[in-house]
């Protein structure tokens, strides 16, 4: 939660490399110009919810969700903006995606090796080649071959 | 400028989202707030900002190496859609026109009541 006043401006060399890369190179920014630009986009972030809740009231959701942003966006009159945050968004998407199934892999290939683990203490030939086959990516890959090491020695 | 904004990846995000997050949380009206429109709101905010800047840069073509408040207050004061600023970033003026101004409307004042009386004197009359 925001407990001093500060926490609610945005990082000052963020809003700087923000503004210089929006800009011709060379061109100076007077400190009062940034700080003002600075404070508009804090109420901008408020406006822009304050908006996407309306939207989001409407539809008789709790929760903020992108359709009610991308509304907002609209409502303020920044409608060009809406390309490239609907592109943003699709990107975003994948890759919150991806991560997902990178999660649910991993967690797949750790509950293997715990039934592994579980079973007898030493495995057999047999179970450790099945193991290796029933794990598609190289990384277990590796790891059945680790074990197949440690079994010769 | 425009290669510049190309080259960055699409979902990249410069802005920090758990200060973006903190400021929508402190609207008191918001319940709950999901990551996608965190990021989105995030997003807004950085197209915004290039916006403000380049729209603020072209309103003064004569100094083309600095940005000023003024061209800022300039552009608010113009564009539609940026009227919900018009207290953030207002036009600076200087003491003696601001003294004018109140001057006019005392005078202003003074003559609206002199009129007012004058308006009864005749009813009173008739």
């Amino acid at each position: 939660m925001a407990e001093k006043i500060e926490d609610l401006n945005l990082p000052n060399a963020v809003i700087t490399r923000i503004i210089k890369d929006a800009l011709p190179e060379g061109v100076n920014v007077s400190k009062e110009a940034r700080s003002a630009i600075s404070r508009a986009a804090s109420v901008f972030v408020l406006y822009a919810t304050s908006c996407a809740n309306n939207f989001a009231l409407k539809g008789k959701r709790k929760t903020l969700n992108g359709t009610d942003v991308i509304a907002a966006v609209q409502e303020m009159e920044f409608e060009q903006f809406l390309d490239q945050l609907k592109d943003s968004w699709e990107a975003f998407k994948k890759e919150q995606k991806d991560k997902k199934d990178a999660a649910e892999k991993r967690k797949k290939t750790k509950e293997g090796e715990k039934a592994e683990g579980s079973s007898t203490g030493q495995p057999s030939q047999d179970e450790v080649n099945t193991s290796t086959e029933a794990a598609g990516n190289t990384d277990s890959m590796e790891q059945g071959e680790d074990k197949d090491d440690d079994q010769e020695m | 400028m425009a290669e510049k904004s190309g080259t960055k990846p699409a979902k990249g995000v410069v802005l920090p989202m758990a200060r973006i997050k903190t400021i929508m949380r402190s609207s008191a009206e918001i319940t709950n707030i999901g990551q996608e429109s965190v990021y989105l709101v995030a997003k807004a905010t950085e197209l915004f900002i290039q916006h403000l800047a380049t729209e603020a840069f072209k309103q003064d073509p004569e100094t083309t190496d600095t940005l000023a408040y003024g061209d800022l207050a300039e552009v608010v004061n113009d564009a539609d859609n940026l009227q919900f600023l018009a207290d953030v970033i207002p036009k600076k003026i200087v003491v003696r026109d601001y003294l004018r101004m109140v001057r006019q409307q005392e005078e202003e004042k003074e003559r609206a009541k002199q009129q007012s009386q004058q308006e009864e004197r005749e009813d009173t009359d008739s």
